[in-house]
C-alpha cells in the first residue's frame, strides 16, 4: 500500500490537511505581527505564543478525533448538544466577557482556562442537525417537517444572542441552512423559511416592502405549497415587516451603531464607524504588494482595532498587500471550501455528508462575514477568521471540525472511494 | 397546460436533487462570494490605494503649529520694551473624552495644578480635535517630573515654546499692550492656549495694532502618534517648518520718562499722563494708572481701560484756551477787551442760568484774567459771539471729535460734534445757541480724551496744527488738520497761559518746580467742592519748553481725587522738568543697556 494511501485511510484528505496547517502556521505569524506595536501593549504582544500553544492542543485534539469512528459522533450528537446547551445556559449565569467582547457573557472560566462554549456548541448543533436530517429516507417536503431542525438551531441561536454575541449566533443560522440544503430540502421551501428575514430588512421602505409582498404572493402561486404553508408564510412575512421597529429597539446600542455605521461609517468616524474606516484604510494602504511583514503602520500605531482577532485580515492586507496577502488567503479559503464540498459529495453516509457540509456552511459564513466586514461589505459583528484569528476556543473547535471531516473522508477511503 | 409542463421541466432541470448538483451549486456559490470579496479587496487595495494611503498618513500624523517668537519692541533709545524667551509648553494630543479625562487626572496627580486649570483644559479638549497647549508656565521641577514620567503619560508632549516677556514692566504696558490666547479670553497666564487658532495674538496696545508684523510666521511640526494619543515622534526632530521670528518694532516712547511718570503718579487712584513732542508728534510718554495689565478685566476692570485714550470726559476749564484759539481763528475775540457782562457767579441766557465755577464771580475780566481765573462767564460770552455753527466748524478743523489716529486700537473719539446735525443726534433734540455755552467751557456733551486735549494744546503751540501723535514710524491714516491762527496773537494766547503757572497764578507751584531756563504753562480744572465731598477729576494740560524758545512738549495729566486744583499741574511740572533736563543733558552718553538690540541686525518697522 502506497504511503499516500495509508495516509488517506488514517487522516482523510491530505490536501485539506495541508491547507489548514499552512493557513494555521501563517495565522500564527500574522498574530505575532499583530502584537508588534510601536507603543508595546502587553495584552497583545505575546498572544502569538498562546496561539502556538492552542494550535498544538488543537492538533492533538484533531488527531484524537480522527481516530474516532464517524458513527460515534452520530451517537454522541445528543449528549454533546445537551451539554452544549447547558454550557450556554451557564454562560448566561456565570459567563464573563474578554478582550474584544468584554461586555458579553461568552466565556466560562475554568481555573486558568477560559472557554467559549458557543464555538463548541456550533459543532454540536451541526452534529445534531445532521443526525436529525440524515436519518430521513426522503428529504422534507413541507415546512411542518422542518420544525425539529429549526428548533435545534434556534435554541442555541437565542442563547448566544442573549450573551449577546450576534456574530457567533449568525453561524448557527448558516449551519442550519447548509445542513438543510445538503439534506435535500427544496429551494422553494428554504426560501419560504428565510423569507421573513428578507421582509425584516426590506420593510425599512414601505414601497419596497409592498413590492416584496407582491412577489411573495406570486411565488406562492407558482410554487403551490400547502394552503396552510402559504398562509403561514404570508402572515409571518407581514409580521416580520411590522415588528422591525420593536426589534430594532431591542438591539443593544452598540449593535444598532454597528449596523448604522455599516451603511455609512462616516456618520461617526470616531465612534461606531471608527473600526470600519481604520480597517479599510489599513487594507487600502497596503496596496498591491503591501508594506512588508511587521511594517504595517496602521497596525504598528494601533489604529487597527482588535488587530489580532477580528481584524487579522486587515493586518494581512496592510502588510502583505493584495498579491501576497489578501488574494492568496481568499484562494486558500476557496480551496478549503472546495475540498469540504468534495468530501461531502463523496461520502456515502448521509450523516457524515451533512456534517461536512454543515462545517462548510459555518466556515463559509465565518470567512464571508469576517472578510466582508473588514472591507465594508458586511456589518461588523465580531466574528473570527478560521485558522487566522487569535482565539483558543475557536481554534480548537475548528480543528475538532477538521478532525470529524477528515474522519469522514478517511472512512470513505476505507470503503474504496478515492477522494 | 403546455406552459405548466414547461415550467415543471425547467424546475426539474435546475433542481438540486442529487449530491453532485448540490455540490456544484455550492461550489459556484462559494466561488462567486469569494470572487466578490476579492473584487472589493482589489478595489480597496489597488484602485483606491492612493486615497487610503493619504488617509493613513493623516491618521498617524498630527500637525502641531509652532508659534514664532514675537518681534521685539524697543523704545526710542533702543531699550527693550517687549521680547521673547523660550519656555516649555505642555501640549496634549487629541484623544477620545475618556482617554483625555484619564490623561488629565494623571497630570493633575503629578503636577498638583489648580482645579481651574483642569476645567479649562477639558473645555479646550472638547472643542478641538488638534493638539493644544495647556500651559507654558511650567516650573522647571514640573518639566523634570513630566520628562521622567513620559512613558506613563501617552499623548503628553513637552515642546519648546516662545513666551512673551516684558522687561520694561508695567510702566510700558499702556503703550506696548499685551498678548493673549487666540481662543481664550485674556486672563491669567495659566489659561490654556488653543493652538487651533494658531498663535498668541496681541490683545491691546501696540501688540494688537502691529500683531501681523510682530507675530512672525508660525512653524509646523508633525507629531506621529497612536490612536490612544501615544506620541511616537522623536521630540528632538527638527520641525517640518521652522517658525520665523516677528519683525522688530521701534517706538518713539521714552522709557525713562515713562518710568518716571509711573513713579510719580499715585497708584491707588486713576491717573494718567501724556507727553507729546510738539514739532514731530512723537508720543514720548503715555501712561495709565492702573496700567492695562492682563487679568484686569477678570478682576472687574475695564478691558480697554487705557485712560489717556479710552476715558472720555468733560475737560472743563482746560478746554477754555482751546475755545479762545477757535474764536481767535475766526476773529471773534479781542484779547485785550474785557467781557461785556461781568462775572457775578453766572449769567442768564434764555430760560437757563449758566453758572461760573466760582459762586462769588470774577468781576469784569479780559482774556488774560479769564484764563488765569478760568472764568466760565467770560467764555460763555465768547461762545455767544462765535456762534454754535462757527464753534463746531472750528472744532472740526482741529479734529476735536475725531480720534487722534495714534497706533493704539483702543483709542476712542471724543464727543465734540463736527456739525449741527451730529450735535442734534447726540442731544436728541434740535440744538439751540445756548448749547454753544456748554461746548465752549468743556462741559455737557463736550467730552474728550486726555490725549486729544493735549494734542489740541500742541496744535495751538505749533501755530494751529501739529502732527498726529505717533508711537512708531508708521504714517498716520488721516491728513493732519490745523487752524489758521495768527502767529502774533497765538504767542499772546500762550503767554496768557503763563498766568496760570506763573507767580501768583492758581498753579504757581508748578512754575516754581521747573528748573532754571525752562517753563511750563497751561490750564487746570477748577472744582467747586463742598466740604467733605469728593473732588472731581483734576486735569492739567499745557505746554513746556526752554525759556525764549518755542514750546517743545505738550503735556497732559489727569488725576482722580486730586487733593487740589493745582496738584495735576505740579505733577506735570515734575514730568516736564525731568524730560527737559534729559534733553539738555542729552550730550552725555547713556550707560550701555544689555537689553538694547542692535539695529543693524534686525529688520525694523
Amino acid at each position: 500500500m502506497a504511503l499516500s494511501d495509508r495516509f488517506r485511510k488514517f487522516f482523510g484528505d491530505p490536501i485539506l490537511l495541508a491547507l489548514v496547517l499552512a493557513l494555521s502556521a501563517f495565522g500564527v505569524l500574522m498574530v505575532y505581527s499583530a502584537g508588534q506595536l510601536d507603543a508595546p501593549d502587553s495584552r497583545v504582544m505575546h498572544v502569538w505564543k498562546q496561539q502556538i500553544a492552542w494550535l498544538i492542543i488543537a492538533l492533538g485534539v484533531m488527531f484524537m478525533i480522527v481516530r474516532i469512528p464517524i458513527q460515534w459522533f452520530e451517537w454522541a450528537a445528543i449528549p454533546a448538544y445537551v451539554l452544549g446547551l447547558l454550557s450556554l445556559l451557564a454562560t448566561l449565569v456565570v459567563g464573563v466577557g474578554r478582550g474584544t467582547a468584554a461586555t458579553t457573557k461568552s466565556w466560562l472560566e475554568i481555573g486558568p482556562l477560559a472557554v467559549q462554549p458557543s464555538q463548541f456548541m456550533n459543532i454540536a448543533t451541526i452534529l445534531m442537525l445532521a443526525r436529525v436530517m440524515g436519518s430521513r429516507r426522503e428529504p422534507p417536503q413541507s415546512l411542518g417537517q422542518l420544525w425539529l431542525p429549526l428548533l435545534i438551531a434556534s435554541v442555541p441561536f437565542m442563547l448566544v444572542m442573549a450573551q449577546p454575541d450576534l456574530g457567533t449566533a449568525m453561524v448557527f443560522g448558516a449551519a442550519l441552512i447548509a445542513t438543510m440544503y445538503w439534506a435535500g430540502v427544496p429551494g422553494g421551501m428554504m426560501f419560504m423559511l428565510i423569507s421573513p428575514l428578507l421582509a425584516l430588512f426590506l420593510s425599512m421602505s414601505t414601497w419596497v416592502f409592498s413590492v416584496y409582498m407582491l412577489l411573495i404572493v406570486v411565488f406562492l402561486m407558482i410554487y403551490r405549497p400547502y394552503l396552510w404553508e402559504s398562509v403561514t408564510v404570508l402572515v409571518v412575512n407581514l409580521l416580520a415587516g411590522t415588528i422591525r421597529g420593536p426589534l430594532w429597539n431591542s438591539l443593544e446600542p452598540y449593535q444598532q451603531a454597528r449596523l448604522i455605521s455599516f451603511l455609512d461609517p462616516s456618520l461617526d468616524p470616531r465612534g461606531s464607524g471608527y473600526q470600519l474606516i481604520q480597517s479599510q484604510v489599513a487594507i487600502g494602504s497596503g496596496g498591491l504588494f503591501g508594506k512588508g511583514f511587521l511594517e504595517g503602520s496602521q497596525k504598528r500605531l494601533a489604529f487597527l482595532p482588535e488587530q489580532h482577532t477580528d481584524f487579522i485580515f486587515s493586518v494581512i492586507g496592510e502588510e502583505l498587500g493584495f498579491l501576497f496577502g489578501a488574494l492568496p488567503v481568499l484562494i486558500v479559503f476557496g480551496l478549503i471550501l472546495w475540498r469540504l464540498v468534495r468530501i461531502a459529495e463523496r461520502v456515502a453516509d448521509p450523516f457524515a455528508g451533512i456534517v461536512v457540509f454543515g462545517v462548510f456552511g459555518a466556515w463559509f459564513a465565518h470567512v464571508f462575514v469576517n472578510v466582508g466586514m473588514t472591507i465594508g461589505l458586511m456589518p461588523i459583528t465580531g466574528i473570527p477568521l478560521p485558522f487566522l484569528s487569535y482565539g483558543g476556543s475557536f481554534l480548537v473547535a475548528t480543528y475538532i471540525a477538521i478532525g470529524i471531516v477528515q474522519r469522514a473522508a478517511a472512512e470513505h477511503r476505507r470503503r474504496g472511494v478515492i477522494l | 397546460m403546455p406552459r405548466r409542463a414547461s415550467f415543471a421541466e425547467l424546475m426539474k432541470k435546475i433542481s438540486l436533487d442529487t449530491p453532485r448538483r448540490r455540490a456544484r451549486f455550492a461550489v459556484t456559490l462559494a466561488a462567486g462570494a469569494l470572487a466578490l470579496l476579492g473584487l472589493v479587496v482589489f478595489r480597496t487595495q489597488v484602485l483606491r490605494e492612493g486615497a487610503e494611503v493619504l488617509v493613513q498618513q493623516g491618521n498617524r500624523l498630527r500637525s502641531l503649529p509652532l508659534p514664532a517668537p514675537r518681534g521685539s519692541i524697543f523704545d526710542r533709545h533702543g531699550v527693550l520694551l517687549a521680547g521673547s524667551d523660550s519656555a516649555t509648553a505642555l501640549v496634549l494630543m487629541p484623544a477620545p473624552p475618556d482617554s483625555m479625562q484619564a490623561r488629565l487626572e494623571r497630570l493633575a496627580r503629578l503636577l498638583d495644578l489648580p482645579q481651574s486649570w483642569r476645567e479649562r483644559a477639558e473645555r479646550v479638549a472638547r472643542a478641538t480635535s488638534r493638539p493644544f497647549v495647556v500651559t507654558t508656565e511650567l516650573a522647571p521641577a514640573d518639566v523634570v517630573k513630566l520628562a521622567a514620567s513620559h512613558r506613563e503619560l501617552p499623548g503628553v508632549l513637552l515642546e519648546p515654546w516662545p513666551r512673551r516677556t516684558y522687561p520694561a514692566g508695567p510702566a510700558a504696558e499702556p503703550v506696548v499692550g499685551r498678548v493673549g490666547s487666540a481662543t481664550w479670553p485674556p486672563g491669567s497666564g495659566e489659561n490654556p492656549i488653543g493652538v487651533d487658532a494658531g498663535r498668541i495674538v496681541g490683545r491691546a496696545g501696540l501688540e494688537l495694532a502691529f500683531d501681523s508684523l510682530l507675530a512672525g510666521v508660525a512653524g509646523l511640526r508633525y507629531v506621529e502618534m497612536g490612536p490612544a494619543g501615544s506620541v511616537v515622534t522623536d521630540p528632538t526632530q527638527a520641525p517640518y517648518r521652522t517658525p520665523i521670528r516677528g519683525r522688530v518694532l521701534r517706538t518713539r516712547l521714552d522709557l525713562g520718562l515713562q518710568r518716571h511718570i509711573a513713579e510719580l503718579l499715585p497708584t491707588r487712584v486713576r491717573a494718567a499722563a501724556v507727553v507729546l513732542d510738539i514739532p514731530t508728534g512723537d508720543v514720548l510718554a503715555l501712561y495709565s494708572n492702573p496700567p492695562n495689565v492682563p487679568g484686569r478685566e477678570a478682576q472687574g476692570g475695564d478691558a480697554a481701560g487705557n485712560v489717556p485714550v479710552t476715558d472720555v470726559e468733560p475737560p472743563r476749564a482746560v478746554f477754555q484756551p482751546i475755545t479762545a484759539a477757535l474764536a481767535m481763528e475766526t476773529g471773534h475775540i479781542d484779547l485785550q477787551r474785557p467781557q461785556a457782562i461781568p462775572c457775578r457767579g453766572g449769567m442768564r441766557y434764555g430760560e437757563r442760568y449758566f453758572r461760573c465755577w466760582k459762586p462769588d464771580g470774577h468781576g469784569q475780566l479780559a482774556l488774560e484774567g479769564a484764563i488765569r481765573e478760568a472764568c466760565d462767564v467770560y467764555f460763555y460770552q465768547i461762545a455767544l459771539r462765535l456762534g454754535l455753527q462757527a464753534l463746531l466748524e472750528a472744532g472740526a478743523r482741529l479734529g476735536l471729535g475725531a480720534p487722534t489716529g495714534i497706533e493704539l486700537p483702543e483709542e476712542r473719539p471724543g464727543t465734540f460734534p463736527s456739525d449741527v446735525a451730529e450735535l442734534a443726534a447726540r442731544l436728541g433734540r434740535a440744538p439751540n445757541p445756548s448749547d454753544a455755552l456748554d461746548l465752549a467751557t468743556g462741559q455737557g456733551i463736550n467730552e474728550l480724551t486726555l490725549l486729544r486735549t493735549t494734542h489740541a494744546y500742541a496744535a495751538i503751540a505749533n501755530g494751529g496744527g501739529a502732527p498726529a501723535p505717533r508711537l512708531t514710524g508708521a504714517a498716520p491714516a488721516d491728513e493732519p488738520r490745523r487752524l489758521e491762527l495768527p502767529p502774533e496773537r497765538t504767542r499772546d494766547l500762550l503767554a496768557m497761559l503763563d498766568g496760570v503757572t506763573g507767580a501768583g497764578g492758581p498753579a504757581a507751584a508748578a512754575g516754581r518746580m521747573m528748573s532754571g531756563g525752562t517753563r511750563i504753562r497751561g490750564q487746570i480744572t477748577r472744582a467747586r467742592t463742598q466740604p467733605g465731598a469728593a473732588r472731581p477729576t483734576g486735569w492739567f494740560v499745557g505746554v513746556a519748553g526752554d525759556d525764549g524758545q518755542p514750546d517743545r512738549i505738550a503735556i497732559g495729566v489727569l488725576l482722580d481725587r486730586s487733593p487740589s486744583d493745582e496738584a495735576p499741574a505740579a505733577l506735570a511740572a515734575r514730568i516736564a522738568d525731568y524730560y527737559l533736563r534729559i534733553v539738555r543733558d542729552a550730550a552725555a552718553p547713556a550707560a550701555p543697556d544689555t537689553t538694547t538690540a542692535s539695529s543693524t541686525t534686525v529688520p525694523t518697522i
